[in-house]
């Protein structure tokens, strides 16, 4: 049998177990311990930040963070949760299982509120496209989304893919899922006596260490070594689990519910009984395996996939056996909770764990020193513009703009009927009711917080909170995943903090609380580390009535711009063509402005004044006027006069703007509701002319298109 | 410079699930077959030409594109033209 | 009349309660059946099996479901005379039963496609299509990874039901998505009452989600059906 090695601990931390259960663990406690003591699993580098920064109320938040998902309320009967995850390692190490797992874990975390998944979203960060571990990733990514998510029947609707060197070895994959919940399936029990049903896959060796796996940096040989923390993904039976669940809850058979991931069944047990002030005595000889000799320890944390973990009444277990063996899903009653606050283990008819409750789920913070990196690059930007027309085609063809059909459309964003406003738009919109739908977005705005972790950490609300205005909702709550690099480098630790205080002041003064979240810290590798990487997904609520996209309608109408533009070039897409990231300032949120404007547009779309909308964000108002043109395929006559330069002003990317096609009729109303400036218009020639001060670009359509539909 | 063709057999390793192979092994059985074990796999058939070891082209094929070492397990029959 | 319409479906079946919807919004009484539950089939009055994954495709798209109890009590059914009606993976457990000619193997790309497309309806005289005007263009979403329509020997022309084509109806290889023959997007069984395609009519069920073209094909078989 092979020996638990000790991975997370540190010496500090093993003798203070040891001090609070009064001897010393055996083997397989330790594993437990270990797996819930990583930092994957306990938060604890982390959660000292997030308790300080964030809020999590607010009038339409059913369940806050601390569960398995945040829950909304969006109409009268009309509840939603969601949630995001990353599975940045894995999918580094086997981009295909990776992205898959990635794709399963998150849609049951959903099942396990009680909800039924509705929709995916996956904001995607890879390296230069010149690298071949890049395509690597690209493909093995893609295709395990594509492959897993399309399988289950779970629509993949939106997010966002970004490019940088900085993930060449660190590739970023964060997905998040939307339910509809009918009735809430705690994930919490506080009853005793209640049959535990293991369902799903069997238990294999695969994943062992896998959140230890996620605790650690990236070197070349964890990649060849880590093979068994690799998981491998079983869409088919994932199909199944979602019925057979959706039957479980419809009947009220369920009284607690949790996903087998991180940390495996003793995360899932402990956590389940745990939280409910209650214990559990487990029958280790019951769990299915599929490998033969499995230790105690090998399926205690196993992360095989697709499994569930349900607790039931003794009275209704019958009838939650035959919905499984209708489904042919493998099941087993693993256990059942005890009043005392103990794991229990037995196997081959001994205790061979015996741990109180505590010691397993009350894992304490960990701080460490933070470094402010000081350097202040705005005062250095200086540069010759090249022609207005050779950067705007440079940045349309840049592949953080040009668009992501070639990815999307590998992905099922159609099943189940409810995909309103489809990918490529501002943001997604989901029909629920025919009156009320769900809008959501998945932004970030790493390059930003590349040069101003905290400006660019609100940047990604900021751009969130525009994506959904402009689709024409209002926005309501927030999930979000903070990627960073390793909390004992004290740099990347500061940003870390610098990122979750930004997404905390934003989100407050937004209103829009954050009901969830994820870490995924360790994104580091010998050579280099990530931009401290906030993803932020937000929902909000549309009549659906009333909904935006941002393609242009007709020809003649006028294109009014809402919102200031300020000297904003850094990390903007316009530095990154001509090489001097780094430089400038990044562009400030303003709160104010951010909230007015947004407040007004929706006003604007809810009178039905406006026939299409589009925010501006990466590449400036005129990459916004030009996607716009290019998806209605429609010309366009814009001329603006601004005391900036002309270069600058196309491609500022400062927040709290959006672009607004009006018909004639409401022009004057519009400019008085939102304060913006009317500059210019369509028209029913091909081409693309826009004029700020002495610069100009006239281009066919078809040539913009050319650089902006490419394919790779 | 000499072709060669080459019959690559890509499978997964042991221990790693093989949801595939076992989906068809539950077929089989329901055929009414007394399947025990399926194992599922990929197969590749590539011409190529080459003026250096013809293995050590097939060996790097393997490891950089058609297997990921993570995974896969990797066999392969060459034979020249 | 009622109008029972049966929706088998697999393990990986996943457009069942999209069928579902759109077959009761075109005014008919749907009834998704289990497969394990397949003598429940014989109380219908028609049958569309839905897409999906079923067994995950695994080995080829729609191969293990077409040889389950459930296909072959619908292939029965079919030699009865009994209107069946496949949608991409539907399509797929049809021609993998030998219910339809040909096979459907893997897009020219590759690459699993989701996309919004154009047909061409070439024959109106099927209960699947009635309601359509011969040669008139329509507009759905396809989204399959194996929609490559490949003939067998001896095909017969008059079978193709419906084509890929550009939005004025010209069926030319730049509409032709994923490589079929003759850009076919779905045909029917010599007896002309077994109809197969890759696009997803239901999908295309209202306009809020992008069109309604697809609802027709439904109404077509009801209407159908009571005379």
């Amino acid at each position: 049998m092979r020996e638990y090695i000790v991975r997370n601990l540190t010496d500090d931390e093993k003798s203070k177990i040891i001090k609070k259960l009064g001897r010393n663990p055996n083997d397989v406690e330790w594993a437990m311990i270990d797996v819930m003591w990583s930092e994957h699993v306990s938060y604890k580098s982390s959660r000292s930040f997030i308790r300080r920064f964030l809020r999590s109320s607010g009038r339409h938040v059913v369940v806050g963070p601390g569960q398995d998902a945040g829950i909304i309320r969006i109409a009268d009967d009309i509840y939603i949760a969601f949630k995001i995850e990353s599975h940045n390692h894995p999918s580094a190490v086997d981009p295909y299982g990776g992205s898959s797992t990635g794709i399963g874990g998150i849609v049951r975390d959903i099942l396990s509120m009680g909800a039924q998944p509705i929709a995916l979203l996956d904001s995607l960060h890879f390296g230069d496209l010149d690298k071949r571990r890049t395509w690597f990733h690209i493909l093995g990514v893609v295709k395990g989304i594509s492959d897993y998510g399309n399988r289950i029947g779970v629509p993949t609707v939106g997010g966002e893919t970004k490019f940088s060197s900085c993930y060449n070895e660190n590739p970023l994959v964060n997905v998040a899922c939307i339910g509809i919940v009918n009735r809430i399936v705690p994930s919490v029990l506080n009853k005793p006596d209640s049959a535990l049903v293991l369902y799903g896959n069997r238990t294999g060796r695969d994943g062992i260490h896998g959140v230890s796996f996620a605790s650690e940096t990236l070197d070349e040989e964890s990649i060849e070594e880590d093979r068994s923390a690799v998981q491998i993904g079983d869409p088919l039976t994932e199909k199944l689990l979602i019925d057979a669940s959706l039957e479980i809850f419809s009947r009220g058979l369920a009284c607690a519910l949790k996903d087998l991931g991180g940390g495996g069944l003793t995360c899932a047990v402990s956590e389940m009984v745990g939280k409910g002030g209650i214990g559990a005595v487990i029958e280790l000889d019951r769990v299915p395996l599929r490998e033969e000799n499995m230790s105690p320890y090998e399926i205690l944390i196993s992360e095989s996939q697709e499994r569930m973990l349900l607790a039931t009444s003794y009275d209704n277990l019958e009838e939650v056996i035959s919905i499984l063996n209708k489904y042919d899903i493998q099941w087993a009653v693993i256990g059942r909770s005890i009043p005392e606050r103990k794991i229990i283990v037995k196997y081959k008819g001994k205790k061979i764990v015996d741990l109180p409750v505590e010691i397993l789920v009350n894992v304490p913070i960990q701080r460490h020193p933070t470094k402010p990196r000081t350097k202040d690059f705005s005062k250095d930007l200086k540069f010759e513009p090249p022609s207005l027309e050779e950067s705007l085609v440079k940045v349309l063809r840049n592949p953080n703009v040009s668009s992501k059909e070639w990815i999307y459309e590998q992905y099922d964003y159609e099943v189940q009927t409810r995909t309103v406003i489809k990918p490529g738009a501002d943001a997604t919109v989901l029909k629920i009711t025919s009156e009320v739908g769900v809008a959501a977005t998945l932004d970030s705005c790493a390059d930003y917080a590349s040069i101003d972790p905290y400006e660019g950490a609100k940047g990604a609300v900021a751009e969130a909170y525009r994506n959904i205005t402009a689709v024409g909702g209002e926005p309501l709550a927030i999930v979000d995943n903070i990627n960073a690099g390793d909390p004992n480098n004290p740099i990347s630790y500061w940003e870390f903090r610098e990122t979750v205080r930004g997404l905390g002041n934003a989100a407050r003064a937004f209103s829009v609380p954050v009901v969830g979240g994820n870490v995924s810290l360790y994104n580091e590798s010998p050579s280099g580390k990530i931009w401290p990487t906030l993803v932020v997904c937000m929902l909000g609520k549309v009549n659906i009535r009333h909904i935006m996209t941002p393609s242009l309608k007709k020809t003649n109408s006028i294109l009014v711009l809402v919102g200031d533009t300020y000297n904003e070039l850094g990390g903007s897409e316009y530095l990154k063509i001509l090489g001097l990231h780094g430089y400038g300032s990044v562009p400030r949120v303003r709160y104010k402005k951010e909230k007015t404007n947004s407040k007004n547009v929706l006003r604007c779309i809810r009178k039905g004044m406006v026939l299409s909308v589009h925010d501006v964000s990466d590449g400036g108002i005129i990459t916004a006027v030009a996607e716009m043109a290019i998806m209605g395929k429609k010309g366009i006559e814009v001329a603006i006069r601004s005391n900036l330069r002309g270069d600058i002003f196309a491609f500022s990317e400062s927040h709290a703007r959006y672009i607004l096609e009006v018909p004639e009729e409401h022009v004057e109303d519009v400019l008085k509701i939102t304060g913006g400036i009317a500059i210019g218009k369509t028209s029913s020639s091909s081409s693309f002319y826009f004029e700020v001060n002495d610069f100009c670009v006239d281009l066919p359509i078809r040539r913009l298109e050319e650089a902006y539909a490419i394919r790779w | 410079m000499s072709r060669y063709k080459a019959m690559i057999y890509i499978t997964l390793k042991e221990g790693i699930l093989d949801a595939e192979g076992e989906t068809v092994r539950r077929a089989l059985i329901s055929l009414g077959f007394d399947v025990s074990e399926v194992k599922s796999g990929k197969m590749y058939i590539i011409e190529f030409k080459c003026d250096k070891d013809p293995e050590e082209v097939v060996e790097k094929m393997c490891r950089h594109l058609l297997a990921n070492p993570v995974v896969n397990n990797y066999k392969y029959e060459l034979e020249e033209l | 009349m009622v109008v029972t319409i049966g929706i088998p479906v697999y393990p990986g079946t996943n457009c069942d309660v999209d069928v579902y919807k759109a077959v009761k919004l075109a005014g008919a009484s749907p009834k998704r059946i289990w497969y394990k539950d397949y003598k429940e089939m014989w109380k219908v009055d028609a049958i569309v099996i839905p897409g999906g994954f079923s067994y995950a495709d695994y080995i080829r798209a729609g191969a293990i479901a077409a040889r389950t109890k459930m296909t072959e009590t619908i292939k029965e059914l079919a030699e009865d005379g009994m209107p069946v009606l496949g949608i991409c993976n539907g399509f797929q457990v049809l021609v993998e039963s030998g219910m339809l000619p040909g096979a459907l193997t893997v897009n020219k790309s590759a690459r699993f496609i989701c996309r919004w497309v154009y047909l061409k309806v070439v024959r109106n005289d099927t209960p699947f299509t009635q309601l359509y005007d011969e040669g008139e263009v329509i507009r759905m979403p396809i989204a399959h990874m194996e929609g490559r329509y490949i003939p067998s020997s001896g095909f017969n022309k008059r079978l193709i039901v419906l084509q890929y084509a550009d939005s004025c109806g010209n069926v030319t290889e730049d509409a032709n998505p994923n490589g079929s023959y003759m850009n076919i997007a779905g045909i029917i069984s010599a007896r002309e009452n077994v109809l197969g395609l890759m696009p997803h009519p239901e999908r295309a069920s209202e306009d809020a989600l992008g069109g309604s073209d697809g609802l027709r094909m439904f109404k077509s078989l009801i209407e159908y059906l009571r005379r």
